[in-house]
């Protein structure tokens, strides 16, 4: 498996399935994951916490169904993060505080691959058009709205494939220590890709304004 | 069927300096394409690819008409683009979604109102082209061949009457490009590719040469291909004093 595959398994692609979390509306997943994952950041009680982050397991193994691999991975820099955060709390005097970071940091994330991971991507782009469409009074479109949010998404595994991208380049001509020499041919690649990406999107008149004319008429088979 | 009239494009240049010159990057196109195939083949920055921008309005001549089926790309843009599915080189850039599947739902969007019907709609477009087995696999996980059949499923999806393929077997290897090229000879909608690949062009009705934006040779593929062959041959010549 690639690079890009494997940051895209710490993201949580949508595993297709027919589990009660896969066939849950998208509004109730969004409310779990407001209700497990952010709220114990508001709460701050440890206990409360600890227990969110046991719900976030419990419904990521058995109710999502996910593979453990892809359900609670979360690897190495994250771990050091989490450690740093707890040991700095322990060394404060103040150990509660360090699980509700942890605890919540890591219920919000297994909550938020829940939601990635058994939503699909025409369903979450419905979703967050619903949610916009009570801006469209004010001009915005939320198929607009909805298709920029969903191309940041899952434009996230590209730019990260770009530095490892880099860094494979530089280490290749001896300069793997230099590592301020990686941005700007990182942010060339972006731009680079970010312009072929508005051409793709032009080509396939994704970014047409919806209306009368042939995008409206109908599939010969659909 | 596609049509260039007086078409020309000149672009506006700057050098190091800031000195100003024109550029001209097509100039006294005038083609006329009622052929089902058709190959533009030509050296690198020839315009190749513009001429085929030109035609769903990715690029506006500055001077001269191109109708695609009788509507012009600057005038409607969005019916231009409905109608003229275009295919890049690299369909990573063109595959915006994470999975086959999630990409044609996509491009179908604004025509199958359904989520569930979308679905529908694109495994069986998918199945179609031989893809069912990699619907949910992640774009980043394909091979350059499937990507591109992808992106071909993913431009089908609209139903366009034309396809436009800008040097779309560069990055495959024998057999995608056998595939591809024996998909294209299945389709129903009419072909303007660019390529560099000669046996790709060689299988069309009809090529085109383009040579410094302007069109050098045009007919039946075996003697146009043969004549650019050779004057490329030529050009490559170290050593014209032989010739």
């Amino acid at each position: 498996m690639s690079g890009r595959g494997r940051v895209e398994d710490y993201l949580g692609v949508y595993v297709p399935g027919s589990t009660p979390a896969h066939r849950m509306p998208v509004g109730a997943k969004y409310l779990m994951l407001i209700v497990v994952g952010v709220l114990p950041f508001v709460l701050r009680i440890w206990w409360f916490s600890v227990l969110c982050l046991a719900v976030s397991v419990l419904i990521s193994l058995l109710v999502a169904r996910l593979p453990r691999r892809i359900a609670l991975r979360i690897g190495i820099p994250l771990w050091i993060m989490n450690g740093l955060i707890l040991a700095y709390h322990v060394v404060l005097g103040d150990w509660r505080r360090g699980v509700v970071y942890v605890a919540s940091l890591m219920a919000c994330l297994y909550m938020s691959r829940v939601l990635t991971c058994t939503t699909s991507a025409d369903a979450l782009m419905d979703a967050i058009a619903g949610f916009a469409r009570i801006f469209k009074p004010l001009g915005a479109s939320p198929e607009k709205f909805a298709l920029a949010v969903t191309l940041m998404w899952a434009t996230i595994p590209y730019l990260l494939g770009a530095v490892l991208s880099i860094q494979l380049t530089a280490k290749a001509r001896g300069l793997e220590r230099s590592s301020w020499r990686f941005v700007i041919p990182v942010m060339v690649g972006i731009v680079g890709h970010a312009l072929e990406v508005g051409d793709a999107l032009r080509a396939r008149g994704l970014g047409d304004e919806p209306g009368p004319g042939p995008e409206t008429r109908q599939l010969s088979e659909s | 069927m596609i049509e260039f009239r007086q078409v020309g494009l000149t672009v506006d240049e700057y050098d190091i300096q800031g000195v100003h010159r024109q550029v001209t990057i097509l100039s006294g196109i005038d083609l006329r394409l009622p052929e089902r195939r058709v190959a533009v083949i030509g050296p690198n920055g020839a315009g190749k690819s513009t001429l085929l921008q030109m035609v769903n309005g990715l690029v506006a001549p500055t001077s001269g008409v191109v109708l695609a089926d009788g509507v012009d790309p600057v005038r409607d843009p969005r019916r231009a683009r409905s109608q003229a599915g275009y295919i890049f080189t690299d369909p990573r850039s063109q595959l915006v979604m994470s999975t086959p599947v999630a990409d044609i739902e996509l491009s179908l969007r604004s025509l199958v109102k359904k989520r569930a019907d979308r679905h529908r709609r694109a495994l069986e477009l998918l199945a179609e082209r031989g893809l069912a087995d990699i619907a949910a696999r992640s774009v980043h996980d394909l091979s350059g061949g499937e990507r591109q059949m992808v992106a071909l499923a993913s431009v089908l999806a609209v139903e366009p009457t034309i396809i436009l393929a800008d040097e779309p077997t560069t990055l495959l290897d024998l057999r995608n490009r056998e595939q591809l090229r024996r998909a294209f000879e299945t389709l129903d909608q009419q072909i303007l590719c660019s390529t560099h690949d000669l046996e790709l062009a060689a299988s069309m009705d009809r090529v085109i040469a383009v040579e410094g934006g302007r069109i050098v040779d045009d007919g039946e593929p075996g003697a146009v291909i043969q004549r650019y062959r050779d004057r490329m041959v030529r050009l490559a010549d170290p050593n014209p004093v032989h010739r």
